[in-house]
């Protein structure tokens, strides 16, 4: 601080400072004015900070102890500019935090608007992970990778200097003024009205929420469009900026019930209704077959259709291969197999991979469950007796009839059609049990009808998903990890759902990502037998790749068991 | 508490010698308050003060640029004692502005890097000011070299594309008209034509009307300003008021300063720096705190004392001896 109070004197351009400007911008800007590097502007940043007790964000102007007077003196700025560097007026929204996560983090990306940047303006609305198109112009946001790591002792969004420096002052292309001694700069007006409207959209649903509704779905950002829309607050500007604009959003479902039986439903909250789609899904008999047991139940069979030879191919290949591998290569280092499930381009027919994938949805232990009870880890079916203790109010739904306790036997790992075509399954005794006895609390009733609509939007997402990847050349070309990517497309395709209480029952509002008709697979491939044949083709030759990477290996192997032999009788002559 | 007072009287002499305590306005101030004024409004990029040691320069010109922003309004001032240095560096002066501007990072960087940083921060602030301008005030300006005013020049033409003005005030000793004499010489017109066109001789106290006027000045002044009394109040309250003047102490005062002038042969009419004349003036009410009264009684003897003890007939022997070596003597 003293050193502020004596030399006090910096370079800027007074009516330069623009509202919600990022801390990067404002650096980029310093450290070009004053022909310093980033490392003085942080010093200069660190005598503001005050003692630095952050809320719950990633901007540095959000530290309520930030000295914005004093900034404000230095530039020589107004103070009604330098106050609303910070997002705190839409930070500390503490209902729509506890309903959908909302939150105001940055993302790792440096994110910019193009138009906004060739006005010299960033701002730390642009970073917000959520938005993915500029609150101002509508454009696009243009993300690029910040390789800069973060500094000790501030928040992560003083990483954007550096890239927005390079992009002002050592390419001169993007901002034409920025190296002329009066800069032309973006309307602060203009950036006013803009985030006025973007801001006064989450305030306005932040005071309309109430506790009687329950919210769930795995994607905070599709949560939060959704809450929005059910709050009527979502203007145009809130709507252009958020990146899950394609939500759509169905008439809400009634489902009509007595005042006490929808406290008791809303009460459930998301961790119980979680439970029940867990159980519905273990304990749904074929007499009973809901649409979503239905679609479940036909999805193998539509995804073989027309490629039943390519599974037929990969089944001999692999047992081939394992018959090799158990032969020559017992003893001898891990040889991964030809076919690899994890990346599309060593798999001939990317359906082979697909129904791989459809495993993943398809077994108990990872089943069509909200995020919020795979809190307690990986759920399976082991510790579905158990994770039941925490549903508070069980007793009165039993009570109420619309749970009931369900003690019997459910068979797993039916639908695993590529579970036998696991390297090294060969080997593998029995692992786990067919079937599993179980004793937990079912939904029933008008609970039943509830879940199974959830059931079906989640599988609707898992299906939409699985085509997604599948039809993704990017996808397929790329050696990205198919597990984590198909992960990633089921979490930004999730539904969102609030289920609330009207004054003749419930009702569940749903908005979902994807469309309500189901991909048609058959669609993907026009002509089977030239299919076949590439598959074929294909398969041949990883399958050459994989024995002469098999030869090499073991030839290696042998050479270096002949070099250790060598060095060991070497060894034993010299002693 | 007459010890107390007798540290703060000290003080007070002792900030008013050091030339911080306050800054008044003499005859020759306003000369040449006009005179910068003029020079500033009529687009000149700089001008010579010189004058002989101890004469006020510094204050004067101090001064004057205070009241010039009351006059003309706000503009960037910087002022920079100037350092001789052996070998002009480009990064040392800058860093050395830079450091009088109490820029935050006058340490860091290259040259060009303190160059452009000055630029910015010169440009910024003269583009706001009424008239386009900033100033660079160099005292002791004769131990400025070539190299440094090849960069002024540089720092001026790099405002002047920016539509902006840079005027250096270059205050410095009388060999500063010899400095000019130089480029003039050696052909430098575009350093002469740019910021030594105009130029001002400065000289002290020259009649006894100016040496009252000054001290009526002394005797408006409230110091210290927190005590609401009038500067003589500090040494003679009874007499000051009693309706006492210092103006009063100016017939015996100049007196005494044209009695050693006459003495020591030097050549031409009296000139009393104001450094001298300052020191006579505490040295005179440090002596008359202990007759302080009603009816303050002051004797020539106590003026001549204090003349003679502010150093003003040291220096007139030292300006003997180099009048005597100039004419070869």
């Amino acid at each position: 601080m003293a050193l502020l109070a004596e030399y006090d004197q910096t370079s800027w351009r007074p009516g330069t400072l623009r509202i919600y400007e990022s801390i990067g911008s404002i650096g980029a800007k310093y450290c070009y004015l004053n022909k310093v590097k980033p490392k003085e502007f942080y010093n200069l940043i660190s005598e503001f900070n005050g003692n630095g007790s952050y809320i719950d964000s990633d901007n540095t102007f959000d530290n309520p102890d930030f000295d914005f007077a004093k900034l404000a003196k230095l530039f020589e700025e107004p103070i009604s500019i330098v106050s609303k560097l910070s997002l705190n007026l839409i930070n500390d929204l503490p209902k729509l935090y506890k309903q959908t996560r909302y939150s105001l983090w940055g993302n790792n990306m440096f994110s910019y608007c193009p138009t906004c940047m060739a006005a010299g303006y960033h701002s730390e609305l642009h970073q917000i992970h959520w938005v993915d198109k500029c609150f101002i112009h509508g454009d696009n946001l243009v993300n690029v990778t910040n390789k800069e790591k973060s500094i000790k002792g501030f928040r992560n969004d003083i990483k954007l200097l550096k890239p927005i420096f390079d992009t002002w002052f050592l390419n001169s292309a993007i901002w034409e003024s920025a190296k002329t001694s009066r800069w032309s700069l973006i309307d602060n007006e203009l950036i006013n009205t803009q985030a006025k409207k973007f801001c006064s959209a989450l305030i306005y649903t932040e005071k309309k929420l109430q506790n009687d509704s329950i919210l769930f779905g795995k994607n905070n950002e599709s949560n939060l469009l959704l809450q929005v829309k059910a709050k009527n607050s979502l203007n145009r500007v809130f709507k252009t900026v958020h990146q899950n604009k394609a939500m759509s959003f169905e008439k809400p479902l009634k489902y009509p019930c007595s005042a006490e039986i929808a406290d008791l439903l809303v009460k459930i909250g998301p961790k119980g209704i979680g439970h029940f789609m867990h159980s519905r899904q273990i304990t749904c008999i074929e007499s009973e077959m809901p649409i979503w047991k239905t679609i479940l139940n036909d999805l193998p069979k539509s995804l073989l259709k027309k490629h039943s030879k390519c599974l037929k191919l990969y089944k001999n290949s692999f047992e081939s291969i394992e018959k090799t591998r158990i032969r020559w290569c017992y003893g001898h280092e891990y040889v991964h197999p030809p076919y690899d499930m994890s990346r599309f381009d060593r798999v001939p027919c990317p359906r082979i991979v697909t129904l791989n994938l459809l495993q993943m949805l398809l077994n108990v232990e990872d089943s069509l469950i909200p995020e919020s009870i795979t809190y307690y880890g990986k759920c399976n079916s082991k510790e579905i007796n158990y994770s039941f203790y925490d549903i508070g109010s069980l007793d009165n739904l039993i009570e109420a009839g619309i749970v009931t306790k369900w003690i019997g036997y459910i068979e797993i790992g039916t639908h695993q059609i590529l579970k036998q075509y696991t390297p090294g399954f060969m080997f593998e005794s029995e692992v786990e049990p067919d079937f599993r006895y179980i004793n937990i609390p079912i939904c029933q009733g008008i609970l039943t009808e509830i879940i199974d609509q959830l059931l079906l939007v989640h599988l609707q997402t898992w299906i939409c998903a699985l085509y997604e990847v599948e039809m993704n050349s990017n996808v397929i070309d790329s050696q990205i990890n198919l597990k984590n990517h198909f992960r990633a497309k089921i979490h930004e395709l999730s539904p969102s759902i609030i289920l609330k209480k009207t004054n003749d029952g419930v009702e569940l509002l749903i908005g979902t990502m994807t469309s309500k008709r189901l991909p048609k697979w058959c669609n993907s491939i026009r002509d089977e037998k030239g299919h076949y044949d590439t598959v074929k083709k294909r398969s041949n030759e990883l399958e050459v790749t994989f024995d002469e990477l098999l030869a090499y290996r073991m030839r290696m192997n042998d050479l270096f068991q002949l070099r250790a032999n060598l060095i060991r009788s070497f060894v034993r002559k010299r002693s | 508490m007459p010890y107390l007072q007798s540290v703060e009287r000290t003080k007070i002499s002792t900030r008013m010698m050091a030339g911080r305590a306050f800054l008044i306005k003499t005859p020759i101030c306003a000369n040449y308050l006009k005179v910068i004024s003029n020079w500033l409004t009529t687009g000149s990029h700089g001008g010579l003060v010189y004058g002989q040691p101890r004469l006020g320069k510094t204050s004067a010109t101090r001064w004057a640029l205070k009241m010039l922003v009351e006059l003309i309004g706000n503009f960037p001032l910087i002022e920079v004692p100037v350092r001789n240095q052996n070998i002009a560096s480009e990064k040392a002066f800058f860093q050395h502005i830079l450091h009088c501007v109490r820029h935050r990072h006058y340490m860091v960087g290259s040259a060009g890097d303190k160059r452009d940083a000055l630029n910015e921060w010169l440009v910024t602030r003269a583009k706001r000011a009424t008239i386009n301008a900033a100033v660079i005030f160099f005292d002791e300006a004769q131990f400025l070299k070539n190299e440094h005013y090849k960069w002024l020049l540089n720092i001026s033409n790099e405002l002047d594309i920016n539509g902006c003005r840079l005027f250096c005030l270059l205050v410095g000793q009388p060999e500063l008209e010899e400095v000019k004499t130089n480029f003039i010489e050696t052909g430098k017109e575009q350093i002469v034509g740019r910021f030594m066109a105009r130029e001002l001789e400065f000289t002290g106290i020259s009649a006894q009307e100016d040496l009252i006027s000054a001290l009526i000045e002394f005797h408006n002044t409230i110091y210290p300003i927190e005590n609401n009394i009038l500067f003589a109040e500090n040494f003679i309250p009874q007499a000051i008021n009693s309706g006492f003047k210092l103006n009063a102490l100016g017939p015996a005062m100049w007196s005494a300063f044209e009695t050693l002038w006459i003495a020591s042969g030097v050549s031409g009419s009296v000139v009393v720096p104001m450094h001298y004349f300052t020191a006579a003036l505490i040295g005179t009410l440090n002596t008359l705190v202990d007759s302080d009264g009603e009816f303050l009684d002051i004797q020539q003897s106590i003026v001549m004392d204090a003349v003679k003890a502010s150093g003003f007939r040291e220096s007139l022997k030292i300006r003997k001896i180099l009048e005597m070596n100039r004419s070869g003597k």
